[in-house]
């Protein structure tokens, strides 16, 4: 399968993070970790969404391309961003479950827009400089965000999919 | 309780909400509060500068912090306003600490430093970066950090800021060793 194995990733980033044994740790490689991790969560969520939506058994159709590509940086954040203020716009507030979104998919929410300006400021900032601590703890709270994806409970990550397919934007509804 | 209240010199001293409410006690310590530093009781609001102009341009110059009356307060503290002699930035920091520290670890972190900066989609936040023990990054589990990004932006939306911010962190040696 040609689909992006977010362990695989997290694997990357881990090389990439470890300070080489001469000499100081690259920024290529200290920023290329934080942009694999980011990708990690990324691709975990997108994959499940295409799963869900396309259907696990069509990985390798159109269709399944067609919904894996339809899923936004954007959108994502716009949505993990209302998880972590725990509060969506009026109009999809029946959708919010009582007693919150819970603990899995608030992690998933905090760590997936922090990485993402992680991730832009790594891959576009030239004045951001990354340490090795911070690809370290970046990987590890990837590494967590990703744990806490798989244990989200499968009623509420249906209720991800559904408000990340339908939730229009704030403003722009 | 005590707010925290940044301000500007000039005809309009404040804007929206202080940046934290806390216990009288733990601002006393975090903002080296002092009786004698007591400027006005609480019906009359503190002003700084010439009073003819707005001086917002120029940033926050004072950090002013609200006692409230029905505080339990040590007969030497009266309720109303005081202005720390710490500055303002300083005093963002002081919070940052104060709101970092005890999720990770308060012998984790040795200092809490920021500077203004925008997101990526343009709106209004901060790069905070925390300045690790030696050691501490052992300690600091990958729930842990979760938990301090949480609280980190849920701290900076209160604050006003209504981006998402960066949180890096940082040993004094990588610091050192930057260039």
């Amino acid at each position: 399968m040609p689909i992006l194995n977010p362990e695989h990733l997290l694997a990357q980033a881990d090389q990439l993070a470890t300070p080489p044994a001469i000499g100081a740790p690259r920024q290529a490689d200290l920023k290329r970790a934080v942009s694999a991790t980011y990708y990690a969560l990324f691709h975990a969520i997108v994959t499940d969404v295409a799963d869900q939506v396309a259907g696990i058994g069509q990985r390798a159709t159109p269709q399944y391309a067609l919904v894996y590509r339809s899923v936004t940086h954007r959108r994502l954040s716009e949505l993990c961003e209302n998880i972590v203020k725990q509060k969506l716009p009026d109009k999809y507030k029946p959708f919010q479950p009582q007693g919150g979104f819970g603990p899995d998919l608030l992690a998933v929410a905090k760590a997936f827009t922090d990485l993402q300006e992680k991730r832009h400021s790594a891959d576009y900032d030239p004045l951001y400089r990354v340490t090795a601590s911070d690809a370290k703890l970046t990987l590890q709270a990837g590494r967590t965000a990703f744990n806490h994806w798989r244990n989200v409970p499968r009623a509420r990550r249906r209720l991800f999919i559904l408000l990340l397919a339908f939730l229009s934007p704030v403003g722009r509804n | 309780m005590a707010d925290i209240w940044p301000v500007y010199e000039g005809r309009e001293p404040t804007r929206g909400e202080p940046w934290l409410s806390l216990p009288l006690e733990d601002a006393i310590a975090l903002f080296e509060l002092k009786p004698l530093q007591f400027i006005s009781d609480s019906s009359r609001t503190p002003r700084f500068g010439p009073q003819d102009r707005d001086l917002s341009l120029f940033g926050y110059k004072h950090v002013v912090v609200e006692v409230y009356e029905d505080e339990s307060r040590p007969t030497d503290w009266k309720a109303g306003f005081y202005r720390s002699p710490v500055p303002p930035k300083d005093a963002f920091n002081r919070i940052l600490r104060y709101t970092l520290g005890p999720i990770l670890g308060e012998a984790n972190v040795l200092r809490v430093e920021h500077v203004p900066s925008t997101d990526s989609r343009g709106r209004i936040t901060a790069k905070v970066t925390v300045v690790l023990a030696p050691d501490a990054l052992q300690r600091i589990t990958g729930d842990i950090s979760l938990s301090a990004v949480g609280r980190l932006q849920n701290q900076l939306a209160a604050m006003g800021a209504e981006g998402t911010p960066i949180l890096q962190y940082a040993t004094e040696d990588e610091l050192a060793h930057s260039d």
